[in-house]
């Protein structure tokens, strides 16, 4: 038996996750198509911090400043995303079956991404419709829950019916565009995109993505024992001094501007906000308080490891998105074997 | 031109949505197909699958399920052509002569497009054509239109050194011989002429190139893909070492793949006869710092792929690629072919698409497409 | 009166009235029993009592302030609530659990420090399940799990204790040892407001009971002039007789049983 609440050997899981992350974001750092032998690696970074004499090319500063740096960090920032905002949502919602895109966010993305292309938007004007277009979802899948049983004593699952249907209701519209679109190269790259990847990012992206990301995670961390406490039942949390609506429209804004500003740099990462979450649990419990920070760390950790494969084991890029579900997919169902304590 | 190809799109849409309501009413205004084609005298040809196919002895109105042999069509016989693939936007339709520009467009079987099918039979056309490389998928393809039309569909081999039998094969089917043998001589004579020239190119002075696609430039297909064969063909080396994917083609690759490959020549891909921005791609590229260490950018050896009417290299792969060999070969190694390009490519539009190209024209085509522009 | 509710009424939108026109007080030290059949509006009374149903007719003063103005917070300092043990969907530890009960006296943004772990130690301790405090809510007992909640409701240090049903589905040992509890916590100068369908309960447990039928109260006072025969048979509509019997050693030496009679005409 161990204790989830204060323990000296949680926090010893803690500074292992982040010993582990620190590691795997170096090593990312040596690894590339391109070659770049460590110690240039090392002295390319360095000389960010300090001035060193130019002894490398302008080729490989390139390489490990505007290719590999903003695809790191896009990693770290997009897995930890997709994992915690999918840990707010399965502990909003009660439900460990819950994912990011419940209330239709990727739905939203994947509808503004690709009506950005039919229209032959640039990169930038894409990006901003995927965000746009996944805020206007998850609104509109609120409004449809506040229409139709704001008051009621199942607000929650009207909630995730909304989430359903405004889902529906974009992927129609998706289909729609992609029959609009171009086969012989618009068509392609809406396909890539909702296959997701990070082989495109460069760091105005990352800068764009930052702020929503890390204001929306600081936001949850803020009220994690909130959050910790609405995970038992609204019901319940009302009685124990919880601004039920007050939270819930925190968690639903901060989860969607994060999800959203993930998305739109990344296109369609399937599993990390199912799996990682359930990861942390089974390693730090259930709380909220604990869970918010640790799948933080590990999403951030399994994307970029997940990144570095896409990016590293052939010439051609693996979109993402396929390797989240091929990884996540099965490795689920050895967590749901191994799993000793059950989810009820 | 924005708001031209999204009001093009909305209306697109709106269609899209009235359809659907309506043919849950159904249509009013039936139409009796007259059945025309059991009276008229027909014959048994071999296609170029080694298929048998029945047709008639008199074809006048014929529709291709893809747009290689939509240009194909159009190229030898357009008074025949009785539908487009897709539609073509505006700044391209100047090249289509006048009386063709508003056929209407049915779509067809290619990528994931689908045709209208009862829209195609009230036109009810003579022949299907499916231009382009013969394997199991478009032969099993043409037998199942064949037999959910019930119109015969012939299979053409389009691929480039094939081009002059696939103009030949058609003049006979069509009844135009004598124009099918003026474009196929053409066709023969490119083709054998570059093909001798490129042997002569010795291997170190073969350069390496990059072929940029998806609106990043960071799609390719890699040689060996019917996507590429006219860089095969001039003997340039493309730098793409990715698996050959079939159909619609195109694999990602990170910049940081491509900085390794480090290319002597990029050739970026417009974005296609639907609309977009002219020379997207090759505009991103040639300011994007990221991509200035690259050998051809810092070379200024980054050409964008000339795409009037019809893309000259890919996308379609059509029979625009016999200008394109010409204009790639003089590209990448002037020394060896020595073509007059102004020439040859006037020359081209004339012969094949019965237009005379004006001398701004020539330039305007080729603005971002010729050494030493960037 | 450290509680009265006033002519309350309460109803979901655009739906007819399930309780109208409540009133009754309670005292420190006071245990409320609530006696009726199902549907009668019991649980919704307590759910208006907890601010999680809000009234819209009538006031609920507590100390004498109005609920309705006060926060869930600040309510939640002086109501707590324990609920019918159901299960959690994730996978809490007894502790994890109990600490939730200091939540009301957190601010937003904080989490439990080692005083609030102190407390909620010593509300296991109370209930005599200390040694359950690492064990997963799961995996305990229906009635452990009901001491589990309410310690939690003793962690939130509010005097007045709403509970629904703390002995349902509990075999006979698990229903004393909760009624137990509740004797001493009242002993203690807790206020329990408490429903249940066995009203023996309320002999054993209870100073005070109320009697609901259709959303209104209709009657309150002692166990022993409440419950009769000829209420209890109204209530429940079945025969019912109260009987008593003399124990030794009891608290009082005389016990009341009610005992449901089943004539051969009901049987039929």
């Amino acid at each position: 038996m161990q204790e989830h609440v204060h323990n000296s050997r949680l926090s010893h899981k803690i500074l292992l996750l982040l010993m582990a992350l620190t590691i795997i974001f170096f090593t990312s750092f040596l690894l590339g198509r391109y070659q770049v032998m460590p110690d240039m690696v090392i002295t390319i970074l360095l000389s960010k911090i300090i001035s060193l004499p130019q002894t490398w090319t302008d080729n490989m500063e390139t390489v490990v400043l505007q290719l590999r740096f903003p695809r790191i960090i896009a990693a770290l920032l997009v897995g930890g995303a997709l994992a915690s905002s999918g840990a707010a949502y399965q502990s909003l919602f009660k439900n460990p079956l819950v994912s990011p895109a419940i209330l239709g966010v990727s739905a939203g993305a994947g509808f503004g991404a690709s009506l950005g292309m039919i229209l032959y938007y640039p990169w930038w004007g894409i990006q901003i419709l995927a965000f746009l277009f996944a805020l206007l979802a998850v609104a509109a899948s609120f409004l449809v829950s506040q229409i139709f049983g704001g008051s009621s004593r199942n607000s929650m699952t009207v909630l995730i019916l909304g989430g359903m249907v405004i889902s529906a209701l974009f992927q129609a519209m998706l289909s729609c565009v992609k029959y609009l679109a171009d086969p012989l190269d618009t068509l392609p790259a809406i396909t890539f995109w909702l296959m997701g990847g990070l082989s495109k990012v460069t760091n105005s992206d990352v800068l764009f993505a930052f702020f929503p990301i890390i204001l929306s995670c600081i936001g949850l961390y803020l009220i994690r024992w909130q959050v910790n406490v609405l995970s038992i039942g609204e019901e319940e949390a009302i009685t124990l001094g919880v601004n039920v609506n007050l939270m819930r429209i925190i968690v639903v804004i901060c989860a969607t501007l994060m999800t959203a500003a993930a998305v739109s740099i990344s296109g369609i990462i399937g599993w990390v906000g199912l799996l990682i979450p359930h990861m942390a649990r089974m390693l730090v419990g259930p709380g909220f308080a604990l869970l918010l920070p640790v799948s933080l760390i590990m999403g951030s950790g399994y994307l970029l490891m997940v990144d570095n494969v896409a990016r590293n084991l052939t010439a051609m890029e693996i979109p993402l998105g396929i390797l989240t579900a091929l990884i996540g997919a099965p490795f689920f169902v050895f967590l749901l074997s191994k799993v000793k304590r059950g989810w009820t | 031109m924005f708001e031209k190809s999204m009001s093009v799109r909305l209306i697109g849409l709106f269609t899209v949505l009235i359809f659907a309501a309506v043919s849950f009413t159904g249509c009013g205004n039936q139409r009796v197909i007259t059945d025309s084609n059991m009276a008229e005298e027909s014959r048994l040809i071999v296609d170029h699958a080694g298929r048998s196919v029945t047709v008639p002895v008199e074809i006048s109105k014929v529709f291709s399920i893809s747009p290689v042999g939509m240009i194909l069509m159009y190229t030898l016989a357009p008074e025949k052509l009785v539908a487009w693939n897709f539609t073509i936007a505006s700044e391209h339709k100047e090249f289509i002569l006048p009386q063709y520009r508003d056929l209407p467009d049915l779509g067809g079987w290619y990528a994931n497009k689908t045709c209208n099918t009862e829209e195609l039979l009230k036109i009810n056309p003579d022949l299907f054509i499916s231009c382009g490389a013969v394997d199991k998928t478009s032969i099993s393809l043409a037998e199942r239109i064949q037999q959910q039309m019930g119109i015969p569909v012939v299979v053409v081999n389009s691929e480039l050194n094939k081009l002059d039998q696939a103009y030949e094969f058609m003049g006979d089917l069509l009844g135009v011989e004598g124009r099918a043998g003026e474009l196929a001589a053409y066709c023969r004579s490119t083709v054998d002429d570059v093909a001798a020239k490129a042997k002569q190119i010795p291997g170190e002075k073969r350069l390496r190139v990059y072929y940029a696609e998806g609106n990043q430039g960071l799609e390719t297909d890699p040689a060996g893909s019917q996507h590429t064969e006219v860089l095969d063909f001039v003997g340039g080396i493309n730098v793409a070492d990715v698996p050959v994917k079939g159909g619609m083609g195109m694999t990602s690759v990170s910049l940081e793949q491509v900085l390794s490959w480090n290319p002597d020549v990029i050739l970026t891909a417009s974005m296609g006869p639907m609309g977009g921005e002219e020379g997207m791609v090759y505009n991103s590229i040639t300011a994007d710092p990221r991509w200035s260490t690259i050998k051809a950018v810092k070379e200024q050896r980054v050409y964008d792929i000339p795409d009037k009417p019809f893309n000259w290299f890919d996308r379609p792969p059509s029979v625009n690629r016999i200008i394109g060999v010409k204009w790639l070969a003089n590209l990448l190694y002037p020394d060896v072919y020595k073509y007059d390009l102004k020439a040859e490519v006037k020359d081209f539009f004339a012969k094949f698409y019965h237009h005379n190209l004006s001398d701004q024209e020539i330039d305007d085509l080729l603005a971002r497409s010729k050494a030493g522009v960037n | 009166m450290i509680l009265s509710v006033e002519d309350i009424s309460f109803a979901y939108p655009r739906r007819p009235d399930l309780i109208n026109g409540i009133s009754f007080s309670v005292d420190k030290g006071d245990v409320l029993c609530l006696l009726g059949p199902n549907g009668t509006g019991k649980t919704t009374l307590l759910r208006c009592l907890l601010g999680i149903n809000k009234i819209k007719r009538g006031r609920i003063r507590i100390g004498g302030r109005d609920i309705s103005e006060m926060s869930a917070r600040e309510l939640a300092r002086l109501v707590a609530y324990v609920p019918q043990a159901a299960s959690v969907a994730f996978p809490y530890q007894v502790m994890e659990l109990v600490i939730m009960g200091r939540s009301p006296h957190l601010g937003v943004m904080s989490t439990p420090t080692e005083k609030d772990m102190e407390i909620a130690r010593s509300a296991l301790a109370r209930t005599g399940i200390s040694h359950l405090q690492y064990s997963l809510f799961s995996e305990i007992s229906g009635g452990e799990r009901q001491l589990v909640l309410i310690s939690r409701a003793l962690a939130q240090q509010s005097n007045i204790l709403i509970m629904d049903e703390p002995t349902a589905s509990l075999d006979y040992g698990n229903q004393t040892r909760i009624l137990k509890i509740v004797h001493e916590l009242a002993s203690k100068g807790y206020t329990i407001i408490m429903t249940t369908h066995f009203p023996n309960h309320a002999f054993l447990a209870c100073n005070k009971v109320a009697i609901m039928k259709k959303g209104i109260i209709a009657a309150i006072g002692s166990p022993e002039e409440i419950i009769t025969d000829d209420s209890l048979s109204d209530l429940y509509t079945t025969d019912i007789k109260v009987v008593s019997t003399k124990v030794r050693g009891m608290l009082s030496e005389e016990v009341k049983v009610c005992v449901p009679l089943m004539t051969l005409e009901a049987a039929r």
